[in-house]
């Protein structure tokens, strides 16, 4: 059976794992079996502050909003980001921005209420959240939705819920490198369907 | 008049509003409902004294003919055309509402009636006042039929429930408006109408009223479409006093939304998936919580961008990298924040190390919002990168603008 959701590849099957967005990131892509996996929760932990997550995803984004390699542009959702998406920037990064669009939500709670209903509807190729606390089962409960849909969701969270359970496809968490040269290092402590390990990444 | 003319549906489904001052009623249909064409002359007349017009009402075969007897403020009821005409070809062509350079040239060959109008050869009476006065004419005398486009009246949909108990539970709440939202369906179903607003009001013991207003925004033919969103609202609601009450209202608009598939089918589907979901996250999280994104055309780079309320309505991509002057961060302020400085150096989370720049922007002289900066990327002891600038028209303050990453 295909599924088509515009921009996320399907190779054969339904299974987990079989979908993937390519991130733009050569290296990455390789670690990662092909891209930004579909098909279930990636978990995304940062540094307060870091603010890389959303050059990191960018060029996935990019492929999404344009539509590539024969697929329609297809919609973004940015869930309570942490400042403003700038446009231009979106847009230097390659995205087309008619097809992104920007929830802001003031309370915690609604955070992960926003994520599931975008998840849910099914009408978004990817749907990226900034979250905070997450109980478990809230998590299961976005991962579920995730599993049963053809969607690229993150969920960008802080570096200090790594150690809580989490039953998210891949989780990764990203080191920043104050000597390299615009390197970040994504580090894959935990993939369903692969192996972990540690890539770095040098953003545009 | 508006209002007026919903009114005057209840007499006749064809109401048409003339130029403000007049309402056209074809009463044709209804004269035998209201007892003929006396009575509802009364009807109609206590009905506006009662909203405070003192009005004038001429009841004849053609409706230009009765507007112009109208506007003349002659009162009458004809019901044949002999007796129209009668009366018709005294009236002055100043009641006619023809432009005022039409009456000039009137008055000029000496008419100043409707009756030494049609006395004119017709063919002349054209050429020189025009084709459209002529038609008019015939119009009025039943000549020629008249076409007026009915006025759409928005019809409105009340139903209320008195509740059992008093309540706070959403539950029940909202066991009482499904029972509302289905009695809704119902008329919409045999009207063959839509909704695209409902507002929901809950009666407190004391007589006042919490509202809820929901919008949809495609309409919808089955009520059911608004109990999620409602349920939604209720949950989030905080009641001051029990509901003792309720009471659901809806604007109900001609036409039902196509449902099933057509040759773009998939693409509506996605579409009324994606505005579901709008509603959904608008119902719960505010009107203006999610949006669009779109370039502006501003070298100031606060305004070089702006959040797009409607961001379903544009069905063009627009390419990337169109206009952008130059990289610029993904990440901006809300405002620019003033950086401490050490020895002369931007401090943001230790010294930061600029590393690209300066691109100089000076622009907005013309609205006096003017901006003279030169923007860095610049680098913290982190490894984050920013975007700063220092502003050239103070004494070289540094702020933090953007975040690249």
């Amino acid at each position: 059976m295909r599924i088509d959701i515009p921009g996320v590849e399907c190779r054969g099957s339904l299974a987990a794992g079989s979908m993937h967005v390519p991130s733009g990131f050569p290296e990455l892509d390789a670690m990662l079996g092909g891209g930004w996996p579909g098909g279930g929760l990636t978990e995304l932990l940062v540094e307060p502050g870091t603010a890389a997550e959303l050059a990191l995803l960018s060029p996935a984004l990019g492929r999404l909003t344009c539509g590539y390699g024969g697929a329609d542009p297809a919609w973004v959702m940015l869930i309570a980001p942490p400042w403003i998406p700038y446009a231009p920037g979106l847009c230097w990064q390659g995205l087309a921005l008619s097809r992104v669009l920007v929830t802001d939500v003031c309370r915690a709670a609604d955070v992960l209420w926003a994520t599931e209903a975008a998840l849910g509807s099914g009408s978004c190729a990817a749907v990226i959240a900034w979250a905070g606390v997450a109980s478990r089962v809230a998590l299961q409960r976005l991962h579920l939705l995730a599993v049963k849909r053809p969607v690229w969701s993150v969920l960008v969270r802080p570096a200090r819920f790594r150690r809580d359970r989490s039953p998210a496809m891949m989780r990764m968490q990203l080191h920043l490198q104050p000597g390299a040269q615009d390197a970040v290092r994504a580090e894959i402590f935990r993939h369903r369907l692969r192996t972990p390990g540690t890539v770095t990444v040098v953003l545009p | 008049m508006e209002r007026l003319a919903s009114w005057a549906v209840s007499f006749t489904p064809v109401v048409n509003i003339d130029g403000g001052h007049a309402l056209l009623l074809e009463i044709g249909g209804s004269l035998q409902l209201f007892g003929g064409a006396e009575r509802m002359q009364t009807l109609l007349r206590e009905g506006l004294r009662a909203r405070g017009h003192e009005p004038v009402i001429s009841c004849a075969p053609t409706a230009r003919g009765s507007l112009w007897l109208a506007r003349a403020g002659i009162e009458c009821s004809l019901l044949t055309h002999d007796g129209l005409r009668h009366r018709l070809l005294p009236v002055s062509v100043e009641y006619l509402g023809w432009p005022a350079v039409t009456l000039e040239m009137l008055a000029q060959t000496g008419i100043r009636t409707l009756g030494e109008c049609v006395r004119l050869p017709r063919q002349g009476f054209a050429r020189r006042f025009g084709q459209a006065r002529l038609h008019e004419l015939d119009q009025a005398f039943g000549r020629c039929p008249e076409l007026r486009q009915a006025h759409v009246v928005p019809v409105h949909f009340s139903d209320m429930l008195e509740l059992p108990v008093e309540t706070t539970s959403v539950a029940a709440l909202l066991a009482g408006f499904r029972l509302l939202l289905s009695r809704l369906g119902e008329r919409l179903k045999s009207a063959q109408m839509s909704t695209d607003m409902l507002c929901c009001h809950l009666r407190h013991p004391d007589g006042s009223d919490t509202q809820l207003l929901i919008r949809l925004r495609r309409p919808a033919a089955v009520a059911t479409a608004f109990a999620e969103l409602l349920r939604l609202r209720l949950e989030a609601l905080v009641l001051p006093a029990p509901v003792t009450r309720l009471l659901l209202q809806a604007r109900l608009s001609a036409g039902q939304e196509m449902t099933g598939s057509d040759l773009l089918g998939r693409e509506l589907q996605a579409d009324s998936g994606l505005s579901g979901l709008l509603e959904r996250l608008r119902a719960r999280l505010g009107g203006h919580a999610v949006r669009g994104l779109a370039l502006a055309d501003e070298y100031r780079p606060e305004r070089a961008w702006h959040p797009v309320g409607d961001p379903l309505g544009s069905g063009r991509v627009v390419p990337p990298k169109a206009r952008i002057p130059g990289r610029r961060p993904v990440w901006i302020l809300p405002e620019p924040q003033l950086l401490r400085q050490d020895a002369g150096r931007p401090v943001h989370e230790g010294v930061l190390r600029l590393e690209q720049g300066p691109e100089r922007i000076e622009t907005g002289w013309w609205d006096g919002d003017d901006i003279r900066r030169d923007y860095y990327m610049a680098r913290n002891r982190r490894g984050a990168r920013l975007w700063i600038y220092q502003d050239l028209r103070s004494v070289a303050d540094w702020y933090l603008h953007g975040i690249f990453a």
